[in-house]
């Protein structure tokens, strides 16, 4: 009780509170804007927050995410465009009950259940993550190697559709992170003589050329037919029935949300679908289903933003970034300054709570956003790609340029770009590769510690009790990966 | 023996992360590798890149027997004109300040999709004089608007 009320002495500041509503503010504005996914925005957004305090630049970045959901559900109910792939879903009922005219009915659904989940969300960090980070306090390096292998083999095979291709591409990510001078023996590798590469390669020109760039160009490739809204808003208050049928989804959508973020690779994507398809089955009448049921937008959407709060868990508390979002939020961490892991909640309490605390305020700001301002928002998605897309391309130079005053890492920038660009055209998805390079550097000094005093004897990661657990868990995952029975139902499972 | 590719994409894939691979090796074999209890700063680079290698051959095999994916052909103009974009701002902004190279960026990018000249001109110059006013004046980054004379 008393760290929730530190949290919020921390927040309750008029600076951390404007970067708060400023962060929600545009995240939304970007979610609702075409061509820019979370991933994308972060990483532009990202070297904005260097002037600010650590907590404040963190506080911004949260609220940028949680901002950039709500946005996609708006665009997904409105237009039926998902404005990021969580909000897929969303699609489905959603927009269905709009052209019913029940639009404002569907967004009441989508930012209450958003809500509750978010407040639900805070709360499992604000208890569980102390005794998680206590915990993680006894590992030492053995059991962090197995803890980022696990953590990393997870999140790659969870999450996405060709597990090869995910483990080749954070293998990738992993090689990108050698680059540099190494701590160990100050050798300089791949750094091809360039004194600009001796601290290793940055953060933002990287996420930026595999994320940033690509995607521009492919909206540029497939120009978009955006609807314009002629259906009416309606009321935005539900009757009775509706609520009767969308609490007790947004209940068990919160729950499940909850559950998969703290999963490696779990985080809003995963949780909105899994609860769409538990809403489906447990529907008395399940035809219901896509032609505008309440469920179908109430539990995914409650899904989706309990498990954006909850994936903070495993990165707050062990320092492994579960998904790329928290990749992203990992990169800003470092950048400030910040080892993220079990120390920061011991050493930095006045960070650790005032995150958690902003948490909620985001998600609060973000009802009071969303909903009384819903008519700017439409109006907004009438701004066309063409005006925007060449201002995005200026901001992220200035973005890149800033951090270190370098035009270097605007070329290091293009020539991932390039390499992005040749990924997206041959179907291979850049995520894990972002979650590699951040991840990469810790596996290294871990697993060369851990190997060090054991005298080169591998059955280190093997013996001691939770490091054996994991590495089981890791041996695990990567045998149901080539077990074709395994891998067909997860491809099922991954369709609905 | 004549291969059946089937598929293409998984191929091209494949051979793409070999050669990433095979960079990792090439680049990294100079660097001391020495053993698993006193690893060398080549150690792990080098284990790495041949693992790539090793699955980017797995991703090969996969074009022998799956089903046909389309490789969607590259649209040159936005590729073109997004690269070129960014390289001007690398080139200019060092020598010209802010104001002109977000100015050219944004002329030149708009170019990427349909553009119309004024329309252009005029959303080039918002640019410019609001990312001055946005990160110069209210975010206080140290960036020079004008070029230095003289």
């Amino acid at each position: 009780m008393d760290n929730i009320l530190l949290g919020f002495a921390q927040i309750l500041t008029l600076d951390n509170m404007g970067l708060c509503l400023a962060g929600a503010l545009v995240g939304t504005l970007v979610g609702v804007l075409p061509g820019l996914g979370p991933l994308a925005t972060l990483a532009i957004l990202l070297p904005i927050t260097f002037g600010l305090e650590p907590l404040g630049a963190l506080v911004m970045l949260a609220g940028v995410y949680y901002g950039s959901q709500y946005g996609g559900s708006t665009t997904a109910i409105l237009v039926n465009l998902p404005g990021e792939s969580s909000s897929v879903v969303t699609c489905i009922d959603g927009h269905e009950m709009t052209k019913q005219g029940r639009a404002g009915e569907a967004l009441f659904m989508a930012a209450t259940g958003s809500f509750m989940a978010g407040c639900v969300g805070t709360l499992v960090i604000a208890l569980a993550a102390p005794s998680i980070g206590a915990f993680a306090q006894q590992f030492a390096s053995p059991e962090y190697t197995a803890l980022l292998i696990f953590g990393l083999i997870a999140a790659v095979v969870i999450a996405s559709g060709s597990a090869v291709e995910a483990l080749v591409l954070a293998l990738i990510g992993v090689l990108l992170g050698f680059v540099g001078t190494d701590i160990n023996s100050g050798a300089e590798r791949y750094t091809f003589g360039r004194l600009e590469l001796l601290d290793g390669l940055q953060f933002v020109p990287l996420a930026l050329g595999f994320f940033g760039i690509p995607e521009i160009i492919a909206n540029l490739e497939h120009p978009e037919q955006r609807k314009v809204l002629t259906a009416k808003l309606g009321s935005i208050w539900p009757r009775w029935p509706q609520i009767k049928a969308g609490l007790p989804a947004m209940i068990r959508g919160t729950g499940l949300g909850t559950m998969l973020g703290v999963l490696p690779g779990g985080g809003a994507l995963l949780s909105s679908f899994v609860s769409y398809s538990v809403e489906k089955r447990l529907a008395t009448d399940p035809s219901r289903f896509g032609k505008g049921a309440v469920e179908g937008v109430a539990g995914p959407e409650a899904a989706n933003n309990a498990g954006a709060q909850t994936s903070f868990i495993p990165l707050l508390t062990l320092g492994i970034p579960s998904n790329p979002v928290m990749a992203i939020m990992m990169g800003a961490m470092i950048l400030h300054g910040i080892q993220p892991g079990p120390q920061v909640i011991a050493k930095q309490p006045e960070l650790f709570w005032g995150l958690v605390a902003s948490m909620w305020m985001g998600n609060l700001f973000l009802l009071v956003i969303n909903l009384p301002m819903i008519g700017l928002w439409v109006k907004l998605l009438s701004v066309p790609y063409r005006l925007l897309f060449p201002l995005i391309v200026a901001i992220a130079c200035i973005g890149i340029y800033s951090v270190n005053n370098s035009a270097f890492d605007v070329f290091t920038a293009m020539i991932f770009g390039a390499i992005g660009y040749v990924f997206y055209k041959l179907k291979l998805q850049p995520a894990p590769l972002l979650l590699g390079f951040i991840v990469g550097p810790l596996l290294e000094e871990n697993m060369r510690r851990s190997l060090t005093v054991s005298r080169g004897d591998p059955t280190v990661f093997f013996t001691r009790p939770i490091s054996g657990v994991l590495m089981a868990g890791a041996i695990v995952l990567l045998l149901a990966l080539l077990l074709p029975a395994i891998r067909r139902g997860r491809e099922i499972a991954l369709k609905e | 023996m004549r291969l059946n590719i089937r598929n293409r994409r998984p191929l091209y894939a494949g051979l793409f992360v070999i050669a990433i691979g095979l960079a990792g090796v090439y680049f990294g074999s100079g660097l001391k590798f020495g053993r698993a209890a006193a690893m060398g700063p080549g150690f792990l680079p080098i284990v790495c890149s041949w693992l790539i290698v090793a699955l980017g051959g797995i991703i090969v095999a996969k074009s022998l027997h799956e089903d046909v994916e389309i490789i969607e052909p590259p649209v040159p103009r936005p590729v073109f004109m997004i690269f070129l974009a960014i390289g001007l701002f690398a080139l200019l902004i060092d020598r010209a300040g802010l104001g002109i190279t977000v100015f050219s960026t944004v002329f030149v990018a708009s170019y990427a999709g349909r553009a119309k000249l004024l329309e252009t001109l005029i959303l080039a110059l918002v640019g410019a004089a609001a990312s001055a006013i946005v990160f110069v004046v209210l975010l206080g980054l140290p960036l020079q608007v004008w070029p230095e004379l003289g």
